[in-house]
């Protein structure tokens, strides 16, 4: 085989994969198979939505639930008091004395 | 002048000082029952025999009546009363839950003795015993937050277990562990010199002993609790009784459990401390008032390897109203 052979193999070589390559991406625009890198402006589209998408799904919303007052004047009370009262001997100052220390060292 | 407040699944006890050497504590049963009249006559006959009661009418005509008359008026029919809460925090499954945990709020509290009176609250740890997404403890606090605002009070919350921590552990320079064992959690609170480190809940209390055993014998939660409180039984021990029996039984579950929560909790968080002495470990709330409960509480400890040195596991003085006092001491020193 002489030099001009190999070049001519080359040629029809890096021909034939070329025109397999547009006949195959053409096809593809019309099919669901995605071709690994994107060569065409559909595939193109769908990476700027992901990339879209992506940004969009850091934005937050506030979902925590909304305090509506309720309105319990409209029950009609039918009794005097509610409620056990009692009361208990218990001197809670030393306890508060010297909680209030601890929580000053801090 | 302030207040203390433990707004529990089962209780809410409302606290003030009177004296120097005197509390006073208000105790509702947080609780509800709805009786519907079809018709003018049976309204007027219901209202006659709810006399004496607590009840208030509601715009649609129904009757709800409130605390342990609800829980008696539900055992005539077989039935369990509503909570508006669950598991220690507003209900989502009752519709009426806000407005009548609101209604009681406002009456337990009442008036503030001077505009912005301070007030704090509990309200409970995050649990790690779930993932359940309608657990909001957020919304909860904020809810309470808003009605006792309406009433002129200066509301404000700690943790449940931290204000257990705040009134009883004061021998031990507010160095250990509270565990407050409610009707709908446990919550725990590990605390270092009056700082809390470590909070957290778990979803298995009293409420789950009365439901379990409820199973257990066919009969409604409101039988078994009301046989629960009102019976003797001891915690791990057989009994004569199938209720109590099942309780006991599933008392001695409940404890093993939230001991084996509470040992990994601690083995494996980052933030525990090293503790130079023994703890002492303080229990309070209605569930642990069973006779035999520290000694069971102390013996799964034991057996399930609890990471840190026991001094002793003790029981409040009192331990319906520890939580309530907690929030009180909280809310004249913080």
């Amino acid at each position: 085989m002489n030099n001009i052979d190999i070049y001519l193999l080359i040629i029809v070589n890096v021909f034939f994969f070329m025109s397999g390559y547009l006949f195959a991406s053409k096809c593809n625009q019309n099919s669901s198979y995605h071709m690994p890198f994107t060569a065409n402006k559909t595939e193109k589209k769908q990476v700027e939505q992901n990339r879209i998408i992506e940004k969009v799904k850091l934005i937050d919303i506030n979902e925590s639930k909304v305090i509506i007052d309720t309105d319990t004047s409209v029950l009609e009370k039918k009794f005097e008091n509610l409620g056990e009262d009692k009361h208990v001997n218990e001197n809670i100052e030393s306890s508060i004395s010297k909680l209030s220390q601890i929580m000053k060292g801090k | 002048m302030s207040k203390g407040l433990d707004v529990g699944t089962s209780f809410i006890v409302l606290s003030k000082q009177v004296a120097h050497d005197t509390i006073a504590y208000k105790d509702f049963r947080d609780a509800f029952y709805v009786l519907s009249p079809t018709n003018p006559i049976a309204s007027k006959m219901i209202e006659k025999g709810l006399k004496g009661k607590i009840f208030v009418k509601d715009t649609d005509g129904s009757f709800i009546i409130l605390g342990q008359d609800a829980i008696e008026k539900a055992l005539e029919k077989n039935e369990s009363a509503k909570r508006p809460m669950y598991r220690g925090i507003i209900s989502a499954k009752e519709k009426d839950s806000k407005k009548v945990l609101s209604f009681i709020l406002k009456e337990v509290v009442g008036k503030p003795s001077e505009p912005g009176e301070k007030l704090v609250f509990c309200v409970p740890a995050q649990p790690i015993d779930q993932t359940d997404e309608d657990f909001d403890v957020s919304y909860h606090e904020d809810v309470v937050k808003s009605v006792l605002a309406s009433c002129g009070y200066s509301p404000k919350s700690i943790n449940e277990a931290e204000a257990l921590c705040y009134g009883e552990l004061e021998e031990d320079d507010y160095t250990g562990i509270g565990l407050s064992w409610g009707a709908g959690m446990v919550n725990t609170c590990i605390m270092l010199n009056g700082e809390s480190v470590l909070t957290f809940s778990t979803t298995k209390s009293g409420d789950w002993i009365d439901h379990m055993s409820a199973i257990a014998v066919s009969e409604p939660d409101g039988v078994v609790q009301v046989e629960k409180e009102n019976s003797k039984f001891k915690v791990g021990e057989s009994n004569n009784s199938p209720i109590l029996s099942a309780v006991s039984a599933y008392y001695e579950r409940l404890i093993d459990y939230t001991s084996k929560q509470l040992a990994v909790a601690l083995s494996e968080s980052k933030s525990l401390p090293r503790f130079k002495q023994p703890l002492t470990i303080v229990v309070a709330g209605g569930t642990s008032q069973a006779d035999g409960f520290v000694e069971m509480f102390e013996k799964k400890l034991k057996e399930n390897k609890f990471p840190l040195h026991i001094k002793k596991v003790k029981q409040a003085e009192d331990p319906l109203h520890a939580v309530s006092k907690g929030c009180l001491i909280a809310s004249m020193v913080l």
